[in-house]
């Protein structure tokens, strides 16, 4: 016996970490060695020392490398080598250095590595044992000629091998004679070029083969034993994938007579230490071959280890020094004694991508989370948060063995690991290992060696969530970039929550108008509101509010939280008005928010309370016409989405715009609320145009065509308080359906026109509440409420939850700073103009930019004199636009009104001024006057019928499919409604919740400003899974422009990349270089700076080499044209340049 | 392997059969490239296209400082030639390595199929380096000797000089260890010896003929894709002192190379790609 003071392992990874932990515990001192390229691997720092070995830029061949290796050794006392497998374990030549330099060898003796590793000799050494070998040559096959001739004799399918190969390689299937040839040649060809020999033989192939093997272990004195057997017929390309011990399904008597064949071959070579001998048994006939000896551990010894409890490499270390087998450190003595007791199972788990061929993922893990507990046993390389998968070195990141009583216990086992582990940043082959696991006959333990090759359902993989990588990508985003959102805006300084009023959540819900619609369906429950004494409230804070005060910018988040509080403090409300109108748009545009999930998430937790949306009738929900069908379609989506209130408008109170989306409401059984946009002055009795007879006529046939609430939208706070008395009374006798007024307080009166309403029988008002109600918005609300209180009208709200809920919304609106605007205040000039609110400031900020501010109130003159020449016209949205567009020309070039129809002159009008008078925006009451016409549209003809009916039908299906492309799945049919209102908008706002899945949980300055160091918030990804996310801090930039931000999620440390915009190398460096200057040295061609020869102060000389540049290899030399000093040079070696970059000034 | 050698008469017989104007023949020499940089530094006007020839070289040059291990039948020699002449604008001349390397490939598959070898085995190493069943036949230096900044370019004559290592005849049983397992010969893959003569005219009118494609605008680079050896392999750049890896995904429309990192897709008009696969 010869102690082994000093072990080195020259391997990498987890088996040399395998080695070290067996040789620790003996109490030998360990050395490791490590390539270059593994100088942060574990393995280095599990072993008492441990020394770089090879040169940079030579990761495989630094661990080849005998002569070095014995240097180690020499240089530190090492007196024993343990090879591992791979590299050099079954290389002769260490083990014949090791002889030669007194080194022990733990393995084999060199004359069996010799014997074993030539596949003929070892086939010869089978046959000698009286095993069964593959019938086949037993000789490389010298010409394809006697090839084709010795395999005739075999029959076929057959395969070829490459003598020297391994690992799957140089391998082929022959299954009919005439492909025979093709093979060969391949097979030679693949051969010489992998293992550098063209010997290839042929051996009879099995269709049913299971690939067993057993593993033996025999020690210095002449005893041999075997530790039973392995099935790892589970196997991708001939790679071996899962392994089991013992095999299931394997009869007692083909095991013993495995175990027996293998015993015999071992004892040919009177072979020592640790070996495997492998066979392929016939699935059908139980018949076994041979088919090589692996004299070294295995990747697979694990599974032994753990159902015979024996130490294999352990062993190695022992017998190696010269123990016996029957020595009690080894205590394998006995045959008989070695059982095995339950199954284990290995999985190789790889950072291969099952989903893209396999191919080898790398790069730094960014998290990694292992699983543990009973019957687990985990061995891994460098598997650890932040450890970096390169790409030199073969995938496994760490093997996974698990021990059940039963075979199916293993598997239970191995699947709950799998589902354990957490591994970000790279991707693995888990997903592929539980299919594996899952399938049925993995399940029965009766795969073939080509299970994986034949069952292409295990490549089929559900769509990875990965939603904490995700979010935390977004918010690195915006902590290093920015959200361009609020680029250039003023700040928010406001953190801290809004607060939302307290309830009692476990109190029952009280009952409000939803339910009352729900009992009584649309025409009754209008019929209700008709007789109820209150006057309805509508709070529009929800969405008008914000879209007329912040440009529709408030988030889910911040319309979610005080929902519930709503449903419980407020039920009384008529609505609440929270979708339609701009909000569509900007949600996915701008807030990247999903807006139907805004419409279910505020249906869920107000189910008490009518939801109301602004449909913009044959424009629905978008800024032009649609087709019928997806009109059609958008509303019957909306309405199965629980919204329960469409207020449908037309520009130009056209009723046959309005007649498609009436009857797609009225269909859905939702209530359909019909609108009279507001123009003109009633008061006013020269302005005849819009009088009351108009109104009455048009809400008649409004409540003919089935409304069951008459809405009268004063889109620019028109109606002064005389004039909405006028109106609803008039109409309240006119029409039998409730009247709905809906106002912009831009006058700061219409509390006034509302109270007035309400005297004369008005049903339902809408406001605003008061932080966000005033200028353009709603009247308040709180106030209006208060004035109603001692009266008949008085509403049956709570004036102090109302003030509460208010509360909220004051501080809310802190978040939304960046989109305060400075209103300006109107005059009774606004009677005169009569543009809507949101226009007013619209428009102040175009004639602003126009150079116009000081003309602004020519402007507005203009304004009014433009509605009158296109003959006085509904100013909303797009007529509006159409509108201001021809003012701001005509002040613009000091033209008049009477410009416009000088036929004398040319005159390019707005395209808006031609779709409105061409009549793709409808018809205005009386039309427009024939001159216009001509002017406008020269020959062209106007449209008279409905621009919505000579559109094409939406094509769903053609829809559906090109969603699908960049969904990645089959759409909803929501999502198809989506797609053809706002395609682009759409799929822009898919590829961002591709790549940052759903940011609408995110608190809003945290969306808006980023995370302030060591804040945390916490975000629900689904119901019982919540994500608690901690900004720590950001790294430096790197030179490829991108920093990491470090985090941690639910405790654990986490980080993304992101690339930081301000740091865009290529755009900082780049300077251009003057022609005309004589002393600008510039790029003739783009390339790479190779290297730079002089630095800025030389003197340099004409003709002198400055620095060479290379593109694509082809380097070229750039002189000096003139003696000179050296100013300052541009460029450094690595940086790539365009043609005509400055590279060196001359002073 | 005894080599006739090629004699000057030999190489003068190329003016008729390539594009040639001129031909210099050297038994012995340091490097070609640097024996035709030199003959351009010098105060006389060089005919071009012109064929500096070495029967071997001392100090045969690869990128940067490497060597090229030449020996008795390989061919070795440089090509210079006038971009100007060639109509060739300045961000296509970028392009002239992949041609070259092209060029290469272009001839030995040509030979090799005379021979009934599987010519789909040819690859080509971005830039420009011609692999054979995974080991290297043939290297490629292209070197600029001097340019001026791009004012002058209008009357400036610009030359490249097109360096060319091909192993045509030489065994590579013989090489230096570090070398074995990386280099092959023609000779080795079609198992007969091949006449140089033959290898260096089709090669000059191989070359000729891309380069006059790539002055009329044809999309020349298409064929080297089909060829590429890189794309969808991981790769290893070593551009500056910056080690970059990633995916290969092919070339860019100007010939740079395509990688994917984890950073971000980027494109490479310089650097040596270390590793693959």
């Amino acid at each position: 016996m010869k102690p082994i003071k000093k072990l080195l392992v020259a391997n990498r990874s987890e088996i040399a970490i395998r080695v070290l932990r067996s040789a620790t515990e003996l109490g030998i001192s360990t050395v490791a060695v490590y390539a270059h390229e593994d100088r942060y691997a574990l393995h280095r720092f599990k072993a008492d020392e441990a020394y770089q070995i090879g040169t940079p830029g030579e990761p495989i061949k630094s661990y080849l490398n005998v002569p070095a290796l014995m240097q180690i050794c020499r240089d530190h006392g090492v007196d024993a080598i343990h090879p591992g497998y791979g590299f050099l374990s079954e290389n002769p030549a260490l083990a014949k250095a090791c002889a030669e330099n007194d080194i022990v060898f733990v393995g084999p003796t060199l004359d069996t590595l010799q014997r074993l590793g030539d596949k003929t000799s070892a086939r010869q050494l089978a046959k000698s044992a009286s095993v069964p070998v593959l019938g086949g040559t037993d000789e490389a096959i010298k010409d394809v000629a006697s090839g084709r001739k010795q395999a005739a004799s075999l029959g076929y399918p057959l395969i070829l091998k490459a003598a020297h190969g391994g690992g799957g390689r140089g391998m082929r299937v022959v299954k009919t004679e005439d492909e025979f040839d093709a093979a060969f040649e391949q097979a030679t060809r693949e051969s010489l070029s992998a293992f550098g020999s063209p010997d290839v033989f042929v051996e009879k192939f099995i269709q049913n083969a299971r690939h067993i093997e057993v593993q033996l272990l025999g020690d210095t004195h002449g005893n041999l034993v075997h530790l039973w057997e392995r099935d790892c017929s589970v196997q991708r390309r001939h790679q071996k994938v899962v392994e089991i011990a013992p095999a299931p399904n394997l009869l007692p008597e083909v095991r013993q007579a495995l175990c027996d064949a293998a015993i015999s071959i071992g004892q040919q070579v009177n072979y020592q230490n640790a070996g495997t001998v492998e066979f392929l048994v016939d699935g059908n006939t139980n018949e076994f071959f041979f088919i090589e000896v692996n004299p070294r551990i295995q990747v697979e010894h694990t599974v032994t280890e753990e159902v015979t409890g024996i130490d294999i490499v352990k062993s190695q270390i022992l017998v190696a020094q010269g123990a016996k087998l029957s020595d009690d450190e080894v205590g394998l003595g006995d045959q008989d004694a070695i059982q095995t007791s339950g199954f284990a199972i290995q999985c190789r788990i790889t950072t291969e991508d099952p989903a893209n061929n396999f191919m080898p993922d790398y790069g730094r893990v960014m998290h990694y989370r292992s699983p543990g507990g009973a019957g687990v046993r985990l061995d891994s390389g460098s598997a650890f948060s932040g450890a970096v998968v390169n790409p030199f070195y073969d995938s496994m990141l760490v093997k996974l063995s698990a021990r059940g009583r039963r075979f199916s216990d293993a598997v239970q086992r191995s699947r709950r690991c799998l589902m354990e582990f957490r591994i970000r940043g790279v991707k693995t082959n888990i997903p592929f290992l539980l299919k594996l696991l899952d399938h049925p006959t993995f399940l029965s333990g009766d795969c073939t060696t080509r299970f994986i090759d034949q069952t292409p359902s295990l490549f089929e993989f559900p769509v990875r969530k990965n939603r904490a990588t995700k979010l935390l990508s977004f918010l690195g985003d915006v902590i290093v970039n920015g959200n361009s959102l609020v680029k250039d805006r003023p700040v928010a300084t406001r953190r801290e929550p809004a607060p939302v009023p307290s309830f009692d959540p476990y109190a029952p819900l009280p009952t409000g108008t939803r339910d009352k619609l729900k009992e009584l369906g649309p025409e009754k429950f209008s019929q209700w509101v008709k007789d109820q004494k209150r006057l309805f409230v509508t709070d529009t804070t929800f969405r008008d509010a914000h879209q007329s005060l912040h440009a529709t910018r408030f988030r889910t988040f911040d319309l979610l939280n005080i929902s519930e509080a709503y449903a419980r403090l407020a039920p009384d409300l008529f609505s609440l008005e929270m979708w339609g109108g701009a909000t569509f748009d900007t949600s996915m545009r701008f807030l990247k928010e999903d807006p139907w999930q805004r419409l279910a998430d505020i249906r869920e937790k107000v189910p008490n309370i009518l939801l109301q949306m602004l449909l913009r009738a044959s424009n629905a929900v978008g800024y032009t016409n649609y087709p019928d069908n997806v009109v059609r379609a958008f509303v019957k989506e909306t309405a199965d989405a629980g919204l329960d209130v469409f207020r449908v408008f037309d520009a130009l109170n056209w009723i046959p715009n309005m007649k498609v989306a009436m009857d797609a409401v009225l269909e859905t059984g939702a209530i359909c609320e019909a609108s009279i946009c507001y123009t003109g002055d009633l008061t006013n009795p020269n302005r005849t145009k819009y009088d009351l007879k108009y109104y009455v006529e048009l809400a008649k046939e409004l409540e003919s065509m089935g409304a069951h609430i008459l809405a009268i939208k004063d889109m620019a706070g028109l109606c002064k308080p005389d004039a909405a008395t006028l109106l609803v009374k008039t109409l309240k006798q006119e029409v039998g359906i409730p009247i709905h007024f809906h106002t912009h307080d831009t006058a700061g009166i219409q509390s006034a026109s509302i109270l007035n309403a309400a005297e004369v029988g008005l049903d339902i008002a809408d406001m605003a509440m008061a932080p966000m109600s005033g200028n353009t918005s709603q009247p308040n609300l709180n106030t209006i409420l208060a004035s109603l209180d001692f009266t008949d009208r008085k509403t049956g709200l709570d004036q102090q939850s109302l003030d509460g809920l208010a509360e909220y919304w004051r501080c809310t609106r802190e978040f939304y700073a960046p989109f305060e605007t400075t209103v300006l205040p109107s005059t009774a000039d606004l009677y005169n103009h009569e543009m809507p609110g949101g226009q007013y400031t619209n428009l102040f900020a175009q004639a602003q930019a126009l150079g116009l501010a000081d003309q602004w109130s020519d402007v507005c003159k203009t304004y009014a004199d433009c509605n009158q020449l296109l003959g006085d016209i509904v100013k909303v949205t797009p007529t509006s636009k159409a509108v201001g567009d021809l003012a701001l020309f005509l002040v613009a070039n000091n033209f008049t009104t009477e410009t416009v129809l000088d036929d004398s002159k040319e005159f390019a009008f707005p395209q808006s001024v031609i779709d409105l008078v061409g009549g793709m925006m409808g018809q205005p009451p009386g039309g427009f006057s024939e001159k216009l016409i001509k002017r406008v549209l020269q020959d062209q003809k106007p449209v008279l019928g409905r621009p919505g009916e000579s559109l094409p039908a939406a094509d769903f299906k053609a829809a559906g499919e090109e969603v699908a492309t960049f969904l990645g799945r089959e759409p909803t049919r929501r999502e198809i409604v989506t797609f053809l209102l706002y395609p682009k908008v759409y799929r822009d706002f898919a590829e961002h919740h591709k790549t940052y899945g759903d940011v609408s949980g995110i608190p809003t300055p945290v969306f808006f400003f980023g995370q302030s160091p060591g804040e945390e918030f916490a975000v629900d990804i689904e119901e019982g899974k919540t994500l608690i996310a901690k900004f720590l801090t950001v790294s430096g930039g790197y030179a490829d422009g991108r920093r990491t931000v470090f985090f941690e999620l639910n405790g654990q440390p986490r980080d993304v990349s992101v690339t930081d915009l301000s740091l865009d190398s290529d755009a900082v460096a780049r300077v251009t270089a003057d022609p005309s200057n004589a002393k600008h040295i510039g790029s003739t061609m783009p390339g790479m700076v190779v290297m730079v020869a002089v630095a800025a102060g030389d003197k340099v000389a004409k003709g002198q080499k400055l620095l060479t540049l290379e593109a694509m290899k082809m380097e070229t030399t750039i002189n000096a044209e003139q003696d000179g000093v050296v100013g300052k040079v541009h460029v450094a070696a690595g940086l790539q340049v365009e043609t005509g970059d400055l590279l060196v000034e001359l002073e | 392997m005894s080599e006739r050698s090629l004699s000057k008469a030999d190489l003068e017989s190329l003016r008729e059969t390539s594009f040639l104007r001129r031909v210099l023949h050297f038994s012995e020499i340091d490097s070609t490239n640097s024996q035709a940089i030199r003959l351009l530094a010098g105060p006389q006007s060089i005919e071009t296209p012109c064929l500096v020839y070495a029967e071997s070289q001392t100090a045969g040059r690869g990128r940067g400082t490497n060597l090229w291990w030449s020996r008795p039948g390989s061919l070795t020699c440089s090509i210079i030639i006038d971009m100007h002449r060639f109509a060739l604008p300045p961000d296509q001349q970028i392009k002239l390595p992949l041609l070259a390397g092209l060029a290469v490939l272009r001839s030995c598959q040509s030979l090799a199929e005379c021979s009934m070898t599987d010519t789909s085995d040819f690859k080509l190493k971005w830039p420009n380096d011609v692999f054979l069943a995974g080991r290297k036949i043939a290297g490629i230096l292209i070197e600029v000797p001097s340019t001026n900044c791009n004012r002058s370019k209008e009357k400036s004559v610009h030359h490249a000089v097109i360096g060319v290592g091909l192993n045509v005849n030489n065994s590579w049983a013989n090489a230096p260890d570090e070398l074995t397992a990386t280099g092959i010969s023609l000779f080795e893959c079609i198992g007969s010896p091949v006449d140089r003569l033959q290898v260096l005219n089709a090669f000059l009118n191989q070359l000729e003929q891309l380069i006059r494609s790539l002055a009329s605008g044809v999309p020349v680079l298409n064929e080297w894709s089909d060829h590429c050896l890189l794309t969808g392999k991981r790769v290893s750049l070593l551009a500056g002192d910056q080690l970059v890896t990633g995916d290969c995904l092919g070339l860019a429309d100007n010939g740079a190379l395509v990688i994917r990192t984890a950073g971000g897709t980027r494109e490479f008009l310089g650097g040596v790609v270390q590793s693959w696969e």
